[in-house]
């Protein structure tokens, strides 16, 4: 039942991409998110902010039960994306990584060529289209396509960092995800590379919701569209980014971003 | 990041402005005592007063942009240094308005003719000195409430300027043409400072309660879009 209800279209509130209702995760006794509730709008894209060890991966990775990888993490509450809850026993994990799709801090292309990197989840998945149509529409969607079409045959490992998180991310995309998470996506690339993951999301945004977690808090203000703020597992505030970093309802908020946390 | 320091820099940016904003005040009170006949002081003063001025607004406002580009301030900081942007070149406007009346003030006085100086120019002077005051009180004191009492003094003083340029057209007919345009243009000069002291004013609200209050606020300028 999971995989024909993640997949149809009319399920769910139109304008809501994920919700989650008064989810925790604990590491073992130690709670990492607490109860926390609140919808990822579609087609927007929306930053995780907040301190180190505040549990703002914890909870992206949530999502797509990323967590479950960890034997000590355990999870309460539900996550519901097209109405199903992520965390039902009968939901397939494989499944939900497809259709939620995820790019770490740090590029990590299979050790193998441009082409395969991006073939090969396709292949998994018992992809039966036009193989090299599809790596090629994915490499546009990430804006690499122009930079490396005369060399899909060359090894992932020989592009450079940024290249490699764009490659990262038409990987993730190939499989035609609905939702993009992305783990401090640009923390390990240089000014130029962000610019262009950042542009990036931006243009991807028509076409996939965007989950991101950033300690970089201009880059939260110049990429999402809605920003939450988390502080010792607790979401504290949420709302429009622009309004969150203008003018923050919440104390916490304004002496996070100001710098005077503490 | 290095709090303390941007912490200090900002303070020290604002001890600045509010120099600035007396110096400003000065001149507008000397420049209204020179147009209402009184005053010691001599245009070049009033000057020099306007080149000190312009010179201020130029290193508050490199301050601001460096304090941008160095530490990209979020929430009331970034208000505050919006507010200070704003404020230092309407504090610079005023000054060169002040100059424009006590201008016209010596061509007043090296005239011929005498040309009445009616009651409502000195009390729309007094009422816009003290739009003034309070906007820059309010600004210190980081005051709303201060705030929105000098808008609402703005449609006096827009009043009283009416008054004044009917009672000099009239006069202008009976000949005095010149002398009675000197009037019109202080009592122009004086209630551009008022609608500046509101835009402080403005700016004030917006840096306390983050709302925009300008043109009626965000509803009124989406309903004339």
């Amino acid at each position: 039942m999971a995989l024909e209800d993640l997949a149809n279209p009319n399920h769910g509130g139109s304008d809501v991409a994920l919700e989650t209702r008064s989810l925790s995760v604990l590491y073992g006794a130690v709670p990492a998110v607490r109860e926390i509730s609140l919808t990822i709008p579609r087609n927007r894209v929306t930053a995780f902010i907040g301190p180190s060890g505040c549990g703002k991966s914890t909870f992206l990775r949530c999502f797509n039960r990323m967590n479950d990888l960890i034997p000590v993490a355990r999870i309460e509450g539900e996550v519901l994306f097209r109405g199903t809850n992520l965390y039902a026993p009968d939901v397939d994990p494989v499944e939900v990584r497809r259709r939620i799709g995820m790019v770490f801090q740090k590029p990590n292309p299979f050790p193998k060529s441009i082409y395969d990197n991006i073939a090969f989840g396709l292949r998994i998945n018992g992809f039966r289209g036009n193989l090299d149509e599809q790596v090629e529409r994915s490499l546009r969607s990430a804006a690499l396509w122009d930079e490396v079409k005369d060399r899909l045959q060359e090894s992932a490992l020989g592009l450079s960092g940024g290249q490699q998180q764009r490659l990262c991310i038409a990987r993730a995309l190939a499989v035609e995800p609905e939702i993009l998470l992305m783990d401090e996506p640009a923390s390990a690339l240089d000014p130029i590379a962000t610019g262009k993951i950042e542009d990036l999301m931006g243009d991807l945004k028509k076409d996939y919701t965007i989950v991101i977690v950033t300690h970089n808090m201009q880059q939260a203000a110049r990429v999402s569209d809605y920003t939450a703020f988390l502080y010792l597992g607790e979401l504290i505030e949420y709302g429009d980014t622009e309004r969150l970093f203008t003018n923050p309802s919440e104390v916490r908020t304004e002496q996070y971003i100001t710098g005077r946390f503490g | 990041m290095p709090h303390k320091h941007f912490d200090e820099r900002l303070a020290g940016l604002e001890q600045r402005l509010l120099g600035m904003s007396h110096k400003v005040e000065t001149m507008v009170d000397e420049s209204v005592s020179m147009a209402m006949g009184k005053g010691e002081r001599t245009i070049d003063e009033i000057y020099a007063a306007d080149g000190e001025v312009d010179a201020e607004e130029v290193g508050v406002e490199e301050e601001c942009i460096e304090l941008f580009a160095l530490h990209q301030p979020m929430a009331s900081d970034l208000r505050l240094l919006v507010t200070v942007l704003k404020v230092n070149t309407d504090l610079e406007r005023i000054g060169d308005h002040a100059v424009n009346i006590a201008e016209a003030a010596v061509r007043l006085r090296e005239s011929n003719e005498r040309p009445p100086r009616p009651p409502e120019l000195d009390e729309m002077s007094r009422i816009a000195r003290a739009m003034l005051r309070r906007a820059l009180d309010a600004l210190v004191h980081r005051s709303a409430e201060e705030a929105d009492a000098v808008m609402k003094e703005d449609d006096r003083v827009d009043r009283l300027h009416e008054s004044v340029f009917r009672i000099m057209l009239t006069h202008m007919l009976e000949g005095s043409l010149s002398a009675c345009l000197q009037v019109i243009l202080i009592s122009r000069n004086i209630e551009r400072i008022a609608d500046l002291a509101t835009n402080i004013s403005e700016d004030v609200i917006f840096m306390v309660r983050g709302t925009t209050v300008r043109h009626g606020g965000p509803e009124a300028a989406e309903s004339s879009a």
